[in-house]
């Protein structure tokens, strides 16, 4: 469902990524670590469609209705609307939006672009409800501000939320169990297998193991240098635990 | 009329030299040769007890504060006249003056006081009208409105205030607060009416021990205002917010000053002004904290944030603190720039338009200042910014 092909990335004119390949189709769990600084976010920044991380060469096509498309030529809310998701590592905050309009007009525009009916408040107050629990949060969660005030583990969860509202094809969730504590990352964990099935791809970005004892990839990426440097099955992430990522510096 | 009136708006407007005025372009009322105009209407109060509404139609330009009170008053409420009463709390805001005031003063000697007692149902909400109603016209004129509100100790009440504007009227309105010691009170200023219309508002708050006074003011449909907001912190704990939305379009011009001084230990405020302006629109936004030697322990907080959604709108911020006490906690800080990109990318990375994007973070923008009104109040706030195309 998504092919990255020898990618090369600049970011504030510096190469971050140098030539990485990538394939995941539908049904996978990836994992993607590696060290502080190798390009994990830059990825699935690049894939999202963020303005200030250039192209410099190499392709990205996504699968869309049995099409391979360059998914470099859509804007970032065409490519969302079309099922690729983004889990930030620091979601943002938004002032005088409120979560639950926030959660409403991205699910209306997913719904208008693929012709199923809209919600009206009422309808989408129920439907967002059983998502909620998903990840346990409550549902005064949705009348405040976008992630405004949230604790990191809520700016978290409501990550995961939006996931669950929006049931995209292709998720990254970039660094998600950073700043969790070890119940709200079963919590993240737990909600993020729940939406996990045979039709959709999860890449988990992640510089620990940790998350990976919940989650079970079936592949592991080491990321180093700007490019992958071996990928394996989860058996990797264990190696990579005990043996750090001293080995592919440089 | 007057011939000192005339003498002031034909000779003695302020000009750009002046540093209260210097963006602030009066000239038009000479240039169009506006004229006092008194309008001999009998202010009308009336409650709708069944709507819990409390409605207060001012036109006050007779030499008169007469009322003409059309039900039964609610239970904490009463006129009363200038005249009537033994001294004028008015001198509490000798400190302070504007051009705005002194031709007020010439129009009008009356003065109309509205009391409110701790015995005011507290779920009624007090709807003043300032200068409606008035008869249509070609002629250029000026039109004064007045009202002084006295709130009682621990008195708490919400008020929403409208100034109603019309074509070829200049609308001046003054309008004066005196919080006694506990008082609450949350006020919601909007202009409604013409697109032409133009105005020029002073509010004048006195604070005393342990009130709260809130006002937020919403400014979207004028051609050409002025909001000045004079706040006296008189005694310890005392605290005053105050707030405001504009959105500009086409040529409209707003400006926004204000004036807080902390006169006694223990004082509170926080301003947070936020601005929209968009196509060839001006706006000014000039806040003035004191924080006088004896207000030791005092917090001021001011904030003025504004969105250009376009090369050619403007504005002007000059956030100002003057702080004689030591032990004092004061900031200020404004901001001119365009939406915040990585906000705006976040709306686009959940599949939301670029153009539905920046219309919510707009409206966020300019809802965020309307959220810490009582919700009776935050309904009219949302409602007209919804009725304002972004």
């Amino acid at each position: 469902m998504l092919k990255v092909t020898d990618l090369h990335v600049k970011v504030d004119g510096k190469e971050v990524l140098k030539g990485l390949n990538l394939e995941i189709n539908p049904g996978e769990i990836h994992a993607i670590m590696g060290p502080n600084g190798s390009g994990k976010s830059t990825l699935s920044k690049v894939v999202a469609g963020h303005p200030d991380y250039e192209v410099v060469s190499g392709t990205i096509e996504y699968d869309i209705n049995f099409k391979m498309r360059n998914l470099l030529e859509m804007e970032s809310d065409e490519r969302a609307r079309e099922g690729i998701f983004l889990a930030f590592q620091y979601p943002t905050e938004i002032p005088g939006v409120s979560n639950f309009d926030f959660l409403r007009t991205a699910y209306n525009a997913q719904a208008r672009q693929h012709g199923f009916p809209e919600m009206n408040e009422d309808k989408f107050r129920l439907f967002l409800r059983k998502k909620l629990e998903i990840v346990k949060m409550n549902e005064d969660f949705v009348s405040r501000p976008v992630n405004l005030g949230f604790s990191g583990g809520e700016k978290k969860k409501n990550e995961i939320v939006q996931m669950a509202v929006l049931s995209p094809r292709l998720a990254f969730l970039d660094e998600t169990d950073s700043g969790l504590d070890i119940d709200a990352l079963k919590v993240v964990a737990d909600g993020v297998k729940k939406l996990h099935t045979k039709d959709n791809a999860v890449v988990l970005v992640t510089h620990y193991q940790r998350l990976l004892d919940y989650i079970e990839p079936d592949f592991v990426h080491v990321l180093a240098g700007g490019r992958i440097v071996k990928s394996g099955g989860k058996e990797l992430a264990k190696e990579l635990e005990t043996s750090g990522y001293e080995t592919w510096i440089n | 009329m007057p011939l000192q009136s005339l003498e002031l708006i034909q000779k003695q407007l302020p000009t750009r030299k002046d540093e209260d005025w210097k963006y602030a372009d009066l000239s038009f009322l000479q240039k169009q040769n506006f004229v006092p105009y008194i309008f001999d209407k009998d202010n009308e109060c009336e409650y709708k007890a069944d709507e819990k509404k409390l409605i207060l139609r001012i036109y006050n330009s007779s030499a008169l504060a007469k009322i003409k009170t059309l039900s039964d008053l609610p239970r904490g409420f009463q006129f009363l006249n200038g005249k009537d009463l033994k001294t004028s709390p008015l001198s509490t805001f000798s400190s302070y003056d504007n051009y705005f005031l002194k031709l007020g003063r010439i129009l009008q000697n009356n003065q109309l006081f509205a009391v409110v007692t701790k015995d005011f149902p507290s779920d009624v909400l007090i709807e003043v009208e300032m200068g409606g109603s008035l008869p249509i016209s070609t002629e250029s004129r000026i039109h004064n409105t007045q009202l002084s509100f006295i709130f009682e100790e621990s008195s708490s009440v919400s008020i929403l205030e409208r100034s109603l504007l019309q074509p070829h009227y200049f609308n001046m309105t003054a309008v004066d607060y005196f919080l006694k010691a506990n008082a609450q009170v949350k006020i919601l200023k909007v202009e409604t009416g013409a697109a032409q219309g133009r105005a020029g508002h002073t509010s004048r708050l006195s604070v005393m021990e342990n009130a709260e006074a809130r006002i937020t003011t919403l400014t979207h449909s004028s051609e050409w205002s002025r909001h000045n907001i004079f706040t006296e912190l008189d005694g310890a704990s005392a605290s005053v917010n105050l707030e405001a939305a504009y959105l500009t379009h086409e040529t409209q011009f707003i400006d926004h000053h204000t004036v807080i001084a902390h006169r006694v230990p223990n004082t509170l405020s926080s301003q947070k002004y936020n601005g929209v302006l968009a196509d060839k629109s001006k706006g000014v936004f000039n806040g003035k904290v004191i924080i006088a030697r004896d207000a030791q322990k005092s917090a001021a907080v001011q904030l003025n944030r504004n969105l250009l959604m376009s090369k050619q709108a403007e504005i002007n911020t000059k956030p100002e603190l003057q702080i004689d006490a030591d032990d004092v906690q004061a900031k200020h800080g404004a901001t001119v720039g365009q939406l915040n990109p990585e906000q705006l990318f976040y709306l686009l990375s959940r599949g939301i338009s670029e153009p539905v994007a920046r219309h919510m973070l707009t409206r966020g923008f300019i809802e965020e200042v309307g959220l810490n009104l009582p919700e009776v109040l935050q309904r009219v706030f949302f409602k007209e910014v919804a009725a304002d195309v972004i």
